[in-house]
């Protein structure tokens, strides 16, 4: 090797020195990456709660339970703190057409209930706060008149009408109203209206003159912690004094937390909030809550501290509405879910461990509802267990299915299995096949024997005798329209050709509820997919082959492309889409609809279609496929150490509580299905018949008349149910190419057979592994 | 005269060759001063927004710094994927630097029993592609707990055995009598390791040190298949995430990312072409 | 005799650490997953060849190993004829300095570009109604859907030859040189012209440079994954499915078995393929006896 003169050997140590001041470099930036990584963890959905004590050995918790009140009472609207430290819940029935008082010393206690003169029954409430005194303000309209007036309601049950002096509304004809309440610890009122402003409200006269200025900006909601009124705009968190209206210092960890989080600025459901607020003990303290849990920080301070963890208690899984201390320690929390309205309390237990010593982690490759609400009911009997929910796929990060499955078996490998896998998306069969599920039959058997199962849905998960997963929930693909469109409905082909036909007749006129590409793949691949793979594991050709003509025959009888769509965007989430559609069918806009029917809502709003226009519906490929769609694919992981949990969640899950949820498909569970039914037949009392109005995508307002569901009509979909025979396909990796090549062919970007080969190699390559 | 014209008939393959291996880097400095508008302008075919095919210019037409702006600005998800990349690099070098050099040294300076054994265990690890010993990595970082940090990157990669071997054949370069001098002086084995080995081998050092430099900036099976969490990600991983859409910003993070690189290819080519040579020429 | 032996343990002393290191992340586990390779994923069983059967016949592990031959069979060819016309081109110019200079370096970035800085570029290039087509199309020639038909194998040879041009340009000039000139001047004097003293001088002289040279591309040649996996992602179009895919889906399909049998497969074929250059090697060395290299390992040593 020729020897280097003096001068290159130096150059040398330059470069090396370069090279190690770079890395010296890469060690300070080091702080500054790592910060912005955590926060991105926390925001997300994994982040694991951080205790204010930490250590496994430490004691102390909130423990979560249920505030039951008498079984007349349905519907909670309003709680709040008096003076004395009580509290105070207005509640009403809707049957019994009467409302309560309840008022007890602390979340513990019994609740005395006081009757109030005043029936909410066909009222409107936009707003309702309890005052300090115990008294309960509304604002609304109520059965008497239709126009806006605000209701004192006195601890003692009497009744004060006022009338709400509003401002008039900006760049509007419409009528100003509250759309929220709040009083603060000295009875001070203060609502929102729909020029976005907070207003303050004179409580002899009703008169909101007052503005609280935000800053200029329009206020998506407010909330109150003692006497400081917190403001939530576009821009950010607007703290204000309630005594002189005029704005405080910043409060930077509520600033942090909304610029951490963006969907914490408004909400989209009515009446519900992202964050809401109530002041704490010491004076000047705010406590917050939100879906990952109830928080506390002191006036002034940069740090937050978690009080109960959305993760271990049903707060997760809750739409909020309002928080309550009660006593010195404890919190009343009243929000709303699917089940409706409810109220819970969280006592401090200081004998329970911080941690529970359980921990139970279940996995899903997306996000549902319905299994926080599972998570929410197992909780509250096991509070034992500390139960984590890990989303693999979440909105935020845009991972890919296949990444993220990636992911998920980089954990098995690891030994670090969830010990309940949602196998929705996931490659099950690839699992039953490594032995990486247990047995689970025993515990469907057990559930069948108390409550009945679908049958059709359960055998087609059993194989030899055993269960290695199986869906707690399932749905159909319909069609909607005239006999003979239900008819042709029956095989996918069929149905493409009588569309094609029907655009043909009508070439002035939208024949199909028309969605976009990627919506009309994803329904129809619901409808179609059972059937395509054989037993080899290798794919029927002509089958895909088929399901792509017909997607292009539906898709091309669209009137315009770019702009006439229904629908502007398409996630592949649960929806309804047979139920939107008919909407449209009723309206004669379109002929015919066909999408996936999710709950009784659905079926309400086919019948009320089939009887304004004569048609009917029925299982699109329901004779040739005969397929449902499977939704929370429950499998055990076999190397699970809480074995028992994770089992007792499963039977959670596949009971019938969980079972009489009316959404994301229809319980396997039959008393469930059957609770379902029975709340929907008995749903609108002495009226039978309901007018619904909703505004479209488009902004378009659209009404219809819905009956009551009679015990005829869900006793024929349980049998249009029973029917179905097998799951459509739920490999998420599969789905992604057979979805993204037919886009591109419903496109006309490549042709049928180009689609079909791409498809074909990818996915024989994949099946082939 | 003939010769002339010939060796000008040489010079044009040469150079259009040349040319072309530059281009992709003079794509992506044109692509990073361009607007997000203009690019879309031109690849608009390929994003199925427009008829014919994608064009491109050699200057842009509006130059802007928008795209730069914002990538070093509102991008913090591109700086930690850089610190990442910067991170594994530093790591492994550090490592080859630490365990590599002396290793390298030993083999050529040494005779010891089993030493051939040894080299051959170098040799042949270095010839076999990652997905051989994939599974091996894998088992041992789970074993020691590693998987999902970045030492499950840095680790294996300072134990590559490409380095050494490449320091190794500068190492046996050097003259026997010049240790031979040193030790009639009274020099130790570690002491002529540092006075001698290390700066008399130097450019070999440092050729290895640029090789597996490049190599870090073009990791993608390890991280891909060790690392899970996303914030762990180097920006190889991160780049073909970005899609077309964002063609803008996807030119000029790449063109970022291929800085360093370049860095280091301009300042030590020397040194590359050295350690490249060698691997198949021994002087 | 005593320093000796001291010597001894320092070579060993200084060799350790690194070599520990090599053991413990490469060498002891491979040994597991040896015996990974006999025995079942699940319960650990031992089951005998099962795994080499399931990997024999599993249809994508065929389809994998059939391509990857074929791209090593197109494209070390191919890259050797090149980058040598290249060198030899180079060499030729060799008295202009500068323009040697900056040659070799703009055929050498390639090498430091980072494979996912040119993804994007790929993507624009071989797009339907990308760059290519688009100038194909200038000259009236109809293009082709490059990566998603059987083009996208000729995408994939560009893509390592583009890589590896300069890499192995800079090897066969270091061969080149290291050809004493007094051989070609003594040549010359007895009247062999230039491709005389290429074919009896050069060549037959640059043989051991010509083993490592090939056996570089081949390692280099399995990095070229890197750039198709990164632009078609983990199942590309049919022809540019290699081994690296299949190890990598395997992988993540958590099939422990397959990938240890695998493994060792792969472990085999590499060192027999390099064995088999080197035999090559050898038995050509004997007709060549002039060369003054020794040792088996041939251009190690």
């Amino acid at each position: 090797m020729r020897l280097h003169s003096e001068k290159k050997k130096r150059r040398g140590c330059a470069f090396l020195a370069v090279l190690l001041s770079v890395c010296a470099l890469a060690g300070c930036g080091k702080t500054t990456g790592d910060t912005t990584g955590e926060d991105s963890s926390q925001a997300g959905n994994e982040g694991a709660a951080s205790f204010a004590p930490t250590g496994s050995g430490a004691k102390g918790r909130f423990v979560e339970s249920d505030v039951s009140f008498p079984e007349e009472v349905t519907q909670i609207r309003c709680i709040g703190t008096r003076a004395d430290g009580g509290v105070t819940v207005l509640a009403d029935g809707t049957d019994a057409e009467k409302t309560w008082l309840f008022t007890a010393d602390n979340a513990g206690g019994d609740w005395t209930a006081q009757e109030v003169e005043l029936s909410l029954a066909d009222s409107w409430v936009s707003g309702a706060a309890a005052a300090p005194d115990g008294s309960v303000w509304l604002s609304g309209s109520f059965a008497d008149t239709d126009a806006a007036r605000v209701k004192k309601i006195n601890p003692d049950g009497s009744v004060e009408e006022k009338i709400p002096g509003m401002p008039e509304v900006k760049e509007r004809d419409a009528n100003n109203v509250i759309t929220q309440m709040g009083i603060d610890t000295a009875g001070r009122i203060f609502v929102l209206d729909l020029n976005g402003d907070v207003l303050k409200m004179n409580p002899e006269t009703g008169e909101c003159a007052e503005r609280i200025e935000c800053g200029g900006e329009y206020v998506h909601y407010f909330g109150i912690a003692g006497e400081k009124l917190i403001m939530i705009s576009e821009s950010g968190i607007h703290v204000s004094d309630t005594a002189t209206g005029t704005a405080l210092p910043e409060d930077v960890v509520l600033s942090e937390l909304i610029a951490a989080d963006s969907s914490l600025k408004s909400s989209d459901t009515e009446g519900v909030f992202p964050l809401v607020f109530t002041a704490g003990m010491e004076p000047g303290s705010i406590i917050h809550a939100d879906r990952s849990g109830i928080y506390c920080h002191q006036d002034n301070a940069t740090v937050n501290e978690q009080l109960v963890s959305g993760d271990l208690n049903s707060i997760g899984s809750l739409n909020l509405v309002q928080i309550a201390m009660a006593g010195e320690e404890d919190f009343l929390i009243f929000g709303k879910d699917a089940t409706g309205s409810k109220v819970l309390r969280f006592c401090y237990d200081k004998d329970v461990s911080a941690l529970p010593e359980t921990e139970l982690t279940i996995y899903a490759l997306e996000d549902s509802a319905l299994l926080r609400q599972a998570v929410g009911i197992y909780q509250k009997e096991n509070s034992g267990v500390f139960v984590t929910i890990k989303i693999g796929m979440t909105e935020k990060d845009g991972v890919t299915a296949e990444d993220a499955v990636a992911a998920l078996n980089t954990e098995i490998m690891a030994g670090n299995a969830p010990d309940v896998i949602i196998l929705d998306g996931l490659p099950a069969d690839s699992y039953m096949e490594k032995g990486l599920l247990a047995d689970i039959s025993g515990i469907v058997a057990e559930v069948e024997q108390t409550d009945g199962l679908f049958t059709n849905v359960k055998n087609a998960y059993e194989k030899d005798g055993a269960i290695y997963g199986m869906p707690v929930r399932f749905f159909p693909v319909v069609v909607f329209g005239m006999e003979d469109a239900v008819r042709a409905g029956e095989t996918v082909t069929g149905y493409a050709d009588y569309i094609e036909r029907a655009a043909a007749e009508n070439p002035e006129k939208q024949v199909v509820y028309d969605l976009p590409a990627r919506g009309v793949l994803w329904t129809l691949y619901r409808a179609d997919s059972a059937k395509w793979i054989k037993g080899d594991g290798t794919l029927y050709e002509e089958r895909l082959t088929e399901y792509l003509t017909a997607a292009k025959k539906i898709y091309d009888t669209g009137m315009d492309k770019s702009e006439r769509r229904f629908y502007t965007r398409f996630d592949n989430v649960l929806y309804g889409t047979s139920g939107a559609g008919a909407s449209y069918v009723m309206d004669g806009e379109v002929l015919s609809c066909y999408g996936t029917m999710v709950d009784l809502v659905g079926l309400e709003i086919l019948l009320a279609a089939a009887e304004k226009t004569g048609g009917d519906y029925g299982i699109l490929g329901g004779e040739q496929t005969k397929s449902f769609v499977p939704h929370l694919q429950v499998g055990i992981s076999n190397a699970s150490d809480v074995q028992e949990a994770a089992e007792a969640f499963l039977k959670i899950l596949l009971g019938k509580e969980c079972g009489s949820i009316d959404q994301n498909g229809f319980p396997v569970n039959r008393a469930g299905w059957a609770a379902v039914c029975e709340e929907k037949i008995k749903m609108y009392g002495s009226e039978s018949t309901i007018s619904i109005s909703s505004t479209d995508e488009n902004g378009q307002e659209r009404g219809y008349m819905m009956n009551d569901l009679s015990q005829e009509e869900t006793d024929k979909l349980a049998v249009l149910l029973e029917s179905l025979t097998v799951p459509s396909l739920t490999d998420a990796v599969i789905e992604e190419v057979i979805i993204a090549q037919g886009e591109a062919y419903l496109k006309d970007e490549i042709s049928l057979q180009d689609a079909v080969a791409a498809i074909r190699q990818k996915i024989s390559i994949y099946l082939a592994e | 005269m003939n010769k002339k014209r010939k060796r000008i008939l040489i010079c044009i393959p040469l150079c259009a060759a040349a040319v072309f291996a530059v281009s992709p880097v003079l794509f992506l400095l044109t692509g990073t001063f361009m607007g997000t508008r203009e690019i879309a302008s031109y690849i608009g075919p390929v994003l199925g927004e427009d008829e014919g095919f994608a064009v491109w210019r050699l200057m842009p037409l509006y130059p802007t710094l928008a795209n730069v702006v914002e990538l070093l600005l509102d991008s913090p998800e591109f700086f930690h994927m850089f610190w990442n990349t910067a991170k594994i690099t530093c790591g492994v070098l550090a490592g080859q630097l630490l365990f590599g050099t002396p290793a390298a040294w030993g083999l050529a300076r040494y005779a010891f029993p089993g030493k051939k054994k040894i080299y051959m265990c170098y040799i042949l690890l270095m010839m076999m592609p990652f997905q051989v010993t994939m599974l091996s990595e894998y088992l041992v970082l789970d074993a020691m707990g590693l998987l999902d940090t970045l030492w499950a990157v840095i680790l294996p990669g300072a134990f590559s055995t490409f380095p050494p071997f490449i320091m190794y054949r500068f190492f046996c370069g050097i003259p026997e009598s010049l240790i031979e001098a040193a030790r009639v002086d009274g020099a130790g084995e570690i002491m002529i390791f540092f006075k001698i080995g290390i700066p008399v081998g130097s450019s070999g050092i440092i050729s290895a040190m640029v090789l597996q430099f490049l190599e870090c900036q073009s990791m993608i099976e390890q991280p891909s298949v060790f690392l899970k969490t996303k914030r762990l990600w180097p920006l190889a991983l991160y780049l073909p995430e970005i899609g077309l859409k964002e063609a803008g910003f996807a030119l000029c993070a790449s063109f970022v990312a291929l800085i360093p690189a370049i860095c280091i290819f301009l300042s030590g080519q020397e040194y590359l072409e050295q350690g490249i040579a060698a691997t198949a020429i021994k002087e | 005799m005593k320093k000796q032996k001291r010597r001894k343990v320092t070579g060993l002393c200084f060799v350790l650490p690194g070599f520990t290191g090599v053991a413990v992340f490469y060498l002891i586990p491979f040994l597991d997953v040896f015996r990974r390779s006999f025995v079942t994923a699940i319960g650990n069983r031992f089951c005998g060849f099962r795994n080499y059967r399931t990997v024999f016949s599993n249809a994508a592990f065929r389809l994998a190993a059939g391509n990857t031959l074929q791209f090593l069979a197109v494209c070390l060819p191919l890259l050797l004829a090149l980058s040598l016309l290249a060198a030899l081109g180079l060499s030729a110019v060799a008295e202009n300095e500068k323009l040697y200079a900056i040659l070799k370096g703009a055929y050498l970035i390639p090498l430091a570009v980072p494979a996912a800085s040119v993804v994007l570029l790929w993507r624009l290039v071989f797009d339907r109604y990308g760059f290519l087509n688009g100038i194909l199309d200038v000259f009236g020639i109809a293009g082709e859907d490059w990566m998603n038909s059987g083009a996208a194998f000729g995408v994939l040879v560009f893509g390592y030859i583009w890589k590896n041009t300069g890499y192995v340009v800079v090897l066969w000039l270091a061969g080149l040189s290291s050809v004493p000139e007094t051989l070609y001047e003594a040549a010359r004097v007895d009247g062999a012209g230039k491709w005389d003293c290429f074919v009896r001088i050069t060549i037959p002289l640059m043989r051991p440079a010509i083993f490592m040279i090939v056996v570089i591309s081949l390692l280099n040649s399995f990095k070229v994954f890197r750039e198709a996996w990164m632009v078609a992602g983990s199942y590309p179009q049919e022809s540019i499915y290699l081994l690296q895919h299949l190890f990598n889906n395997w992988f993540r399909d958590l099939s422990m078995d397959r990938i240890a049998a695998a493994a060792v497969l792969l472990c085999i074929a590499v060192f027999g393929l390099i064995r088999l250059l080197q035999r090559c090697w050898e038995g050509s060395r004997q007709r060549f006896i002039k060369s003054s290299w020794t040792g088996r390992w041939g251009g190690f040593e």
